[in-house]
């Protein structure tokens, strides 16, 4: 079943333009991921599928079209993004943040905080400090584990490496793997592209706002254009 | 430029030559007229009332339309005129013109002087926070402090005579005769035409552009070099002055004062007329005004309304609730002229004026330096002691990935935020505890990841704007509206269009900033920059959004800058812009700089890849 | 001591009003000035409810004569629907709009809510009918009123409840959560539009109840009694850093007990009583501009 089918979507802030015509889609089980440069409108492209942008273009989730649907009903239907930055309540302990996560959702509470807790032991144990009071690593913890306690289908990602050491985004990487593997397909974006290629099914590479290309993720790894996505075109050095 | 532009392309006519003059003429007959159609002095006195509130309307105009703040407690100041010119009439002076009805030539001259000095001094205080407090708390301590000057008018009876007033103030005649509606009415015209223009001359002067450019985008305009307190300050005091010079007419016109004539509500009302006619606009505040003070005698002769006198509020309220909504900009839009002169009829070659620079540098010699540059925010470390030099000459280019701290880096360069510690030195001067204005001033221009131009200008204003500094010192940019001093203002026009020339955009010069394209836009922005003539330029992304054609194009412009002296650190993700462009590359990553060398050293350094790339080995 | 205990009755009924400001300041960004006319027209309401005999806009009318609980509760439900209905009409519309445009609608909105409240209420004071609370009670050898003792005990209930319900309920966290970053609470599922009519609406509740307990105190109700007490329920939000709901309730007190304290002892100090607040107000903004306990924002580039 495809999880997510995105067609023809574009993107505009005024009169920039930062996604055009893009087509993809993520079928259940996988993980896909979008690469590309920074400023390619990656960002712009996961926040328009999270209903926090305003686009054009057709968006179905599990089948069923969404692009009118708020974002929050977005969320409530199962699709979970965690933005780029983080974004945690930072006035908020780590549990309030956790029970805020939940808002809305039919499961039982203490069942998914535990589930949530095993992942992140670390989570567990400052519970009752507040976030903005984390170290990057556990916001970035505390942020995946607000969009896994409602047990999203499609979990999205922006940028879960950024501004982490590497140790850290290892380990991230290695959680990300595990919850694909259980079950949830995982959409995402990354600019630390050798990382999320190595873990992921299938990749988009993007560019100025436009996919330029694709495939199974193994075979992305090897392919010229992806440095030349990030470093230019070697021909005039 | 080979793609189409789906922007509507607005061109914004300035008005030329005999054009200019049809509106103000057009106020001016009605104004003259008015009182000839009327019938009967009845109305009369409220064609006089409404030019008072003209008056009002205009001066707080600057303030909530013109520089964007918000003023609630606004007839204090008319209150101050009013009541200086009373007690300068009845008590200080009452003797004098007890005897001689033609010493109120000499009085009320001084009554004006003290009211402007009064008010402005009260304008300062009012002014002082905005300073530092933020829009909504100043709001309301306007409105406290408004409230303060009407209560002390009521209890300090002995100054202000309390509730009862002053009365006798004496009616604008050096006879002592009863004077007719007509008469004072055209003297109270006189002074609201030489305020209207007193005041739009202002708004066409560098000091409007610098209120304008407050109002669109306060970060901006303080890295164009205008020291943007001081023009708040001054905003609140020329406001402030309006005011009590039209309290003094006030006085005289009605020949008493007490606290009823200035309910608390007329704060709302004059605000009310100023958003109803159009904020910011000349035209509009004075429409409003007179539409108001009009409808309010009409409906006084309805019954429904005498008995039911708050519906006059209420109904304003209502409109001012539903325009808020449908039409935010009033009901006049003419957008305001912020300067005088006019550019020519043809493109000229674009040719760039440089800063002078106290001590020549030779090619290669650092011209920026930046040491152990640290950023905290909270607990965050942004910035890592940040090590690296500009040299002359050269494009720097500044890589990095998503977070790695590039604009922070750019930020503390250019004095819009502080750095943690560590020093910036340019030319051998630190600039790191610099405000951003400062900064500009000493040589620094920067350009802004995502563009901020000021949209509601045209673009040769925003150029102008640009060129704020050179328009130096206080006393002729007060003056520059007027003929005899307008020659630095042509200067800068030249200058402007000179730059726009150079990058290409010179067609682009009358039309709205919010009208260009992005690649337009984008060269606007950073010629805005070279109008303040700057040895450093400090351009954040400035492909991003941008097409194929368009980024090939700037590289172009981009070797041009450099070629005419002007070193430049440049942030970009294209990197066949950045390759291209820049003779050598800092490459940020977690606040540290990682690597520094030539383009095709970059290229291969792996430690770059594996910031950009990740490693593979997981 | 007498003024104290005035002043932390009078300063109940600031921080009640000053909650309301502080915590729709917290989820909107912006100063409702119309929060004034609710706890007018929450002790109007409920004053026209309690009678038999009404006139509204001058025509006779049989009031519903309602009990008092029931009238009260009238009062209540009467502001906050009209919380809730100029949140819906006047401010929605400009969830976007600069925060200029805000306030000069906000400020709209209250003239024409006294306007209307004018027009059916007329422009006069209107007595409140109040029970029998007996003789004065003599507290450390100062007399003080009976009411003052409810006012002040009921301001101090519904604040502390009502920070409960921000602090430990699922909406309270929901309101935190939207007044903190709105699109992280639209992440998390929560429809932040309604978010914020909730909160419209609590805090239009609170409005009311200090318009009541105003109109108990004073035993009168009247179209313009919000604006002034409205005024300075801001200044108490501002002094105790807006945003903050214990440091509003907390100003307000101050405020109320050195409006009282000057009104005793500075000569003509009555006369100023006003003056005093906006005083406070104007010298705390001059020399800490975030007030006194608000936190300095971070500027954004």
């Amino acid at each position: 079943m495809r999880v997510l089918e995105v067609e023809g979507l574009n993107v505009r802030y005024g009169v920039v333009r930062a996604v055009t015509d893009v087509d993809m889609h993520v079928d259940e089980g996988e993980l896909v991921v979008v690469v590309g440069a920074n400023g390619a409108g990656k960002s712009s492209l996961l926040r328009s599928v999270a209903g926090l942008n305003k686009s054009r273009g057709r968006i179905a989730f599990l089948e069923k079209e969404i692009s009118s649907r708020r974002a929050e009903q977005r969320v409530r239907a199962g699709l979970s993004l965690v933005p780029e930055g983080r974004h945690i309540f930072g006035r908020m302990s780590v549990f309030e943040n956790l029970q805020i996560a939940h808002w809305g959702a039919s499961t039982d509470f203490s069942e998914e905080i535990a589930t949530v807790f095993s992942l992140f032991p670390r989570l567990q144990e400052r519970r009752q400090q507040t976030a903005a009071t984390l170290s990057g690593g556990e916001q970035q913890m505390l942020a995946l584990s607000r969009a896994l306690i409602r047990r999203p289908k499609l979990l999205m990602l922006d940028e879960p490496s950024m501004g982490l050491a590497p140790k850290v985004v290892a380990q991230m990487f290695e959680v990300i793997e595990e919850i694909n593997r259980s079950g949830t397909s995982v959409l995402l974006i990354e600019q630390n592209a050798r990382m999320a290629l190595s873990i992921a099914d299938r990749g988009y590479l993007m560019e100025t706002g436009k996919i330029s290309g694709g495939g199974e993720a193994a075979a992305m790894l090897e392919d010229e254009r992806l440095h030349e996505a990030y470093f230019g075109k070697s021909a005039d050095t | 430029m080979s793609n189409t532009y789906t922007a509507p392309i607005v061109i914004l006519r300035q008005d030329h030559g005999l054009k200019r003059w049809i509106w103000p003429s057009i106020f001016l007959i009605i104004g003259l007229l008015a009182p000839l159609v009327l019938p009967g002095d009845k109305w009369i006195r409220v064609a006089a009332l409404a030019l008072i509130y003209v008056a009002l309307a205009s001066g707080l105009n600057i303030l909530v339309g013109i520089t964007g703040l918000l003023d609630l407690g606004f007839i204090a100041f008319f209150i101050v005129g009013a009541y200086t010119t009373a007690i300068f009439c009845t008590r200080t002076f009452g003797i004098n013109l007890a005897e001689n009805p033609a010493a109120l030539g000499w009085v009320l001259p001084l009554s004006i002087v003290a009211a402007i000095v009064l008010a402005g001094i009260a304008g300062s205080i009012i002014g002082y926070p905005t300073l530092r407090a933020r829009g909504d708390y100043l709001a309301i301590m306007t409105l406290a402090f408004g409230e303060i000057v009407r209560i002390v008018s009521i209890n300090w009876t002995d100054f202000t005579g309390g509730a009862v007033g002053i009365r006798n103030i004496p009616a604008l005649t050096f006879t002592g005769e009863i004077v007719p509606p007509l008469t004072t009415y055209y003297i109270v015209f006189l002074v609201v035409v030489i305020l209207v223009v007193a005041l739009a001359s202002l708004i066409a002067s560098p000091v409007g552009r610098a209120w304008v450019a407050i109002r669109e985008d306060e970060l901006v305009a303080s890295s164009m070099g205008i020291r943007t307190r001081r023009y708040k300050l001054l905003a609140y005091v020329v406001g402030a002055s309006t005011a009590g010079v039209i309290g003094v007419f006030f006085a005289h016109m009605n020949q008493f004062v007490n606290p009823d004539s200035f309910t608390l509500e007329d704060n709302f009302i004059v605000l009310s007329l100023v958003i109803l006619g159009g904020a910011g606009t000349l035209w509009g505040p004075i429409t409003g005004a007179v539409l108001w003070i009009f409808f309010q005698a009409i409906a006084k002769d309805i019954p429904l309304i005498q008995a039911h006198p708050e519906f006059r509020t209420g109904f304003l309220a209502l409109i001012v609730v539903v325009l808020m909504i449908l039409r935010p900009g009033g009901i006049i839009s003419k957008r305001l002229e912020l300067t005088r002169a006019r550019g020519g009829k043809e493109a000229p070659e674009g040719a760039l004026i440089a800063n002078e620079r106290d001590t020549p540098v030779v090619a290669g010699e650092p011209v920026l330096k930046a040491e152990n540059v640290k950023q905290v925010f909270g607990g965050l470390v942004a910035l890592e002691a940040v090590t690296f030099e500009l040299r002359h000459g050269e494009v720097l280019g500044l890589m990095g990935p998503n977070g790695a701290g590039k604009s922070t880096l750019l930020n503390a360069i250019s004095g819009v935020t502080r750095a943690t510690s560590g020093t910036i030195e340019l030319h051998g001067e630190q600039t790191q505890n610099l405000e951003s204005s400062a900064v500009s001033m000493r040589g620094i221009a920067r350009t802004f990841q995502t563009v901020r131009l000021f949209w509601d200008m045209t673009v040769l204003e925003n150029l102008l704007v640009g060129g704020h500094s050179r328009l130096a010192g206080f006393a002729p940019k007060f003056l520059s509206p007027f003929p005899f001093v307008r020659a630095p203002e042509r200067a800068t026009v030249e200058e402007a269009e000179e730059v726009l020339a150079f990058m290409d955009v010179w067609d682009s010069r009358d039309k709205r900033a919010s009208s260009l394209d992005a690649y337009q836009q984008r060269r606007v922005e950073i010629a805005r920059a070279l109008m303040t003539r700057p040895n450093v330029l400090l351009l954040d992304e400035p492909a991003a959004g941008l097409n194929e054609s368009e980024t090939r194009d700037l590289a172009r412009l981009m070797k041009r800058i450099r070629e005419r002296g002007i070193d430049v650190i440049l942030i970009e993700h294209d990197m066949d812009l950045l390759m291209g462009v820049s003779d050598r590359i800092i490459v940020l990553d977690h606040g540290v700089i990682i690597a520094d060398g030539t383009p095709a050293e970059i290229r291969v350094n792996p430690e770059v890849l594996e910031a950009y790339l990740g490693s593979d080995a997981k | 001591m007498q003024e104290i205990i005035n002043g932390l009755a009078v300063g109940g009924i600031y921080g009640l009003l000053a909650v309301a400001f502080s915590v729709v300041y917290g989820v909107l960004g912006m100063v409702n000035f119309a929060f004034g006319e609710i706890f007018m027209f929450g002790a109007v309401g409920a004053l026209v409810a309690g009678q038999t005999n009404i006139l509204i806009a001058d025509a006779s009318i049989d009031g519903p004569a309602l009990p008092a609980w029931a009238a009260i509760m009238f009062g209540l439900i009467v502001g906050s629907l009209i919380g809730w209905l100029i949140e819906r009409i006047a401010y929605r519309p400009l969830r976007n709009a600069p925060i200029l445009s805000m306030l000069i609608t906000a400020i709209a909105v209250s003239m024409l809510l006294r306007a209307v409240a004018t027009f059916l209420f007329g422009a006069a004071q209107l007595p409140v009918p109040r029970p029998e609370l007996g003789e004065a009670l003599n507290i450390f050898g100062a007399r003080v009123q009976r009411i003052d003792v409810i006012v002040l005990a009921v301001a101090v209930a519904v604040t502390l409840a009502f920070w409960a319900v921000i602090r430990f309920t699922p909406i309270g966290r929901a309101i935190r959560a939207t007044a903190e970053n709105k699109d992280a609470a639209r992440l998390m599922g929560i429809g932040v539009d309604r978010v914020i009519s909730t909160t419209f609406v609590l805090g239009s509740a609170l409005a009311a109840v200090a318009g009541l307990l105003y109109s108990q105190r004073y035993g009168f109700a009247a179209a313009t009694m919000g604006f002034l007490p409205g005024l300075k329920a801001l200044v108490a939000a501002v002094l105790g850093g807006i945003g903050s709901i214990p440091g509003a309730f907390v100003g307000g007190l101050v405020l109320g007990v050195s409006e009282e304290l000057a009104a005793s002892y500075v000569p003509q100090g009555s006369a100023y009583r006003d003056v005093i607040a906006f005083g406070i107000l104007v010298i705390i903004l001059w020399l800490r501009p975030q007030g006194l306990l608000g936190r300095r924002e971070v500027q954004k580039v």
